[in-house]
């Protein structure tokens, strides 16, 4: 795919609060273009979450344009935005999110199942992912019998299982120890280079800047700043 | 997806199992005091509703019920006769006599006496011997249940064996012979019931000068029964009144003069209370415990009928395992008690009633667990 995966000018989002309202985006512009792995970073509460959430059709926005995939979510019924999410947009929890009665490929079979695919091409193509993410041998475990990284592991192939193309993850690795992170956000980069899927990723840890294409600076409701991951120290250039 | 609805309620076997056992308790529970219930009020009434073949009971007008016996004298039965629109009319007595076993140990029972010429009244179902052999000398008739039991004949070695026909028993000093056995419905005291021919009864219990207890009466074709029941009043000063008419009145003198309903309905309210209380918070509990993998799921994309079928279908799975569970162990109590004292009478009516209550259970439960799921904002899975 071409051109811009993700497309916003100008986005605006305020909650009510006690103390009127929360401006939590204000006038946030990003772009994320297709194949690449975008990295969105920013102090806590500059409006990160709100963001994807935003990119990701889960949430409304108050004021701007956003277009996803060509497409502005908010213009779409709601049954057509849920069709929209479940065939375009993967995504990835910090807290994991599994279903913890569900054995790992039924996890993973979920968005397929979601997507109208029989139960025997859910459950094939959910263990095809799992293979994807080295778990192919814990295909029948549920989430408690697996460590963190494996459950996060679990949660990338659930969000890729699909073929969708953008994947949104929101700290995917903040609950995972510094090798465990690693290891998830290099199966994260293999699994979107090799699906033609683009990365969207809000997270706080410097130590995973080198994994992304261009990272957003986010601070405030709005984007500062858009670049290259400078190698070794973990900021960005200007 | 409805195979992960049922797998994430089925994965929380604590939790599933506590729904559907709450739900078979309720179950459970309510139709067994509602079958109990029905058991007692069709008790009340069955001799009324056991007499096949007439129209109308006519009684002294002071009677209020059934077994609220105001004897008549004899020739009250030809005053009746004499009704228009009155096409036959037979007595029948009912009081209680002592029945003395070869041992000479001695039973209450209930002691019927049919008219001599028609035997109106007798029962139907004849297990041994028949209804016209009552007309031999001293015959009887003893229903089964006591023939077996209360009324066994006693061994000289000890023990017993079911009365026959051909032996014996002393009904007030009178020497009875039992001619038949034959099967009746439970009667409210479930004492043994004894029948014999009018003039029998009369010989047999002490002698006063009113004995007959009922008038039965058969209608002229085309007769209406409310006119007929106004000229028997008019020209008898009896109360005559249809056979429904009859039970319906009886079985409300019954329910607004005992705690019989009071009893049982306060027994099956707190049934559907605690039951239903407890398979409801415990559905509610679920729904609460995975309201954010609904909030994952519809974040994923799943559109709302997706959701509504995998509640609909969690709690519909519950409630029919749960009354299957309940509706089996009733069925299962009613056997093992069949034949005892306690009798279970399971209808139909009953088991469709007890449905209804545990289906309006599991589906409060499931639309309020809907509503939850339906208004969630996915925005929350990012929190
Ligand atoms: N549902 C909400 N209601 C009210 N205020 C909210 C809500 N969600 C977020 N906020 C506020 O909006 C602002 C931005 O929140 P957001 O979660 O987008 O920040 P964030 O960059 O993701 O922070 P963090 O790095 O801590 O996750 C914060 O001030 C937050 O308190
Ligand atoms: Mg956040």
């Amino acid at each position: 795919m071409t051109g811009a995966a993700v497309l916003c000018r100008g986005v605006g989002k305020s909650y009510p609060s006690a103390a009127g309202r929360v401006q939590a985006v204000s006038g946030a512009d990003l772009e994320v273009r297709a194949g690449e792995v975008m990295f969105l970073v920013g102090p806590s509460g500059c409006g990160k979450t709100t963001l994807i959430s935003i990119i990701a059709g889960v949430l409304r926005r108050d004021t701007g344009e956003c277009r996803i995939l060509g497409t502005d979510l908010d213009t779409l019924a709601p049954a057509a935005a849920s069709a929209f999410r479940r065939r375009h947009i993967g995504f990835v929890f910090q807290a994991f999110n599994l279903i913890p009665t569900l054995t790992a490929q039924e996890n993973v079979a979920v968005p397929m199942l979601l997507n109208g695919a029989a139960r025997s091409a859910a459950r094939r193509a959910a263990l095809e992912a799992l293979e994807a993410v080295e778990l192919g041998a814990h295909a029948a475990k549920r989430p408690s019998q697996l460590s963190g990284g494996q459950q996060q592991r679990v949660a990338l192939a659930r969000a890729i299982v699909h073929g969708p193309a953008l994947v949104v993850c929101d700290e995917p690795t903040s609950a995972l120890d510094h090798h465990t992170g690693m290891e998830v956000m290099r199966l994260l980069r293999r699994l979107a280079h090799e699906r033609d899927s683009t990365l969207l990723v809000v997270t706080h840890d410097h130590r995973i800047y080198e994994f992304a294409d261009r990272i957003a600076e986010m601070d405030d409701g709005r984007i500062l700043r858009v670049g290259a991951p400078r190698p070794n120290d973990g900021s960005t250039v200007p | 997806m409805l195979s992960v609805a049922w797998t994430m309620l089925a994965g929380d076997r604590a939790k599933c199992l506590g729904i559907v056992l709450s739900l078979a308790f309720t179950t459970l529970l309510i139709t067994q005091q509602g079958a109990m219930l029905q058991s007692i009020l069709s008790s009340t009434t069955s001799f009324v509703d056991s007499i096949g073949g007439i129209d109308m009971w006519v009684t002294d007008p002071r009677s209020a019920y059934i077994d609220d016996i105001k004897a008549m004298t004899d020739t009250q039965v030809n005053r009746v006769r004499g009704v228009p629109g009155v096409a036959w009319a037979v007595p029948l007595y009912k009081g209680s006599i002592r029945a003395r076993l070869p041992d000479g140990s001695s039973q209450n029972s209930q002691f019927i006496g049919l008219d001599d010429a028609t035997l109106i009244g007798g029962p139907g179902d004849m297990v041994a011997g028949t209804l016209a052999d009552l007309r031999v000398a001293d015959g009887i008739l003893v229903d089964v249940d006591a023939a077996g039991g209360r009324l066994a004949y006693p061994l000289s070695g000890g023990g017993t064996r079911p009365l026959a026909p051909g032996d014996t028993l002393e009904l007030n000093d009178h020497h009875a012979r039992v001619m038949g056995i034959y099967r009746g419905r439970k009667n409210f005291q479930s004492q043994p019931v004894i029948y014999t021919t009018y003039e029998r009864a009369k010989a047999f219990v002490p002698s006063e000068r009113k004995l007959l207890s009922y008038v039965l009466v058969k209608l002229k074709p085309g007769a209406d029964s409310a006119a007929v029941s106004r000229d028997i009043a008019r020209l008898t000063g009896l109360k005559g009144r249809t056979t429904r008419e009859f039970s319906e009145e009886s079985l409300r003198w019954f329910i607004a003069n005992t705690g019989v309903l009071m009893n049982f309905g306060l027994s099956t309210v707190i049934a559907f209370v605690i039951g239903g209380g407890i398979a409801g918070m415990t559905f509610h509990n679920f729904m609460l415990d995975n309201q954010r993998h609904f909030a994952v799921l519809r974040a994923m994309g799943a559109g709302s009928g997706t959701l509504i079928a995998m509640v609909a279908l969690q709690a519909a799975g519950v409630t029919l395992i749960g009354y299957g569970i309940g509706i089996g162990a009733i069925a299962l109590f009613a056997f093992a008690m069949a034949g005892s004292e306690i009798t279970l009478t399971l209808t139909w009516s009953m088991i469709g009633a007890s449905a209804a209550v545990v289906v309006l259970v599991g589906g409060v439960s499931g639309s309020f667990g809907l509503r939850r799921v339906l208004t969630l904002d996915p925005a929350v899975v990012f929190k």
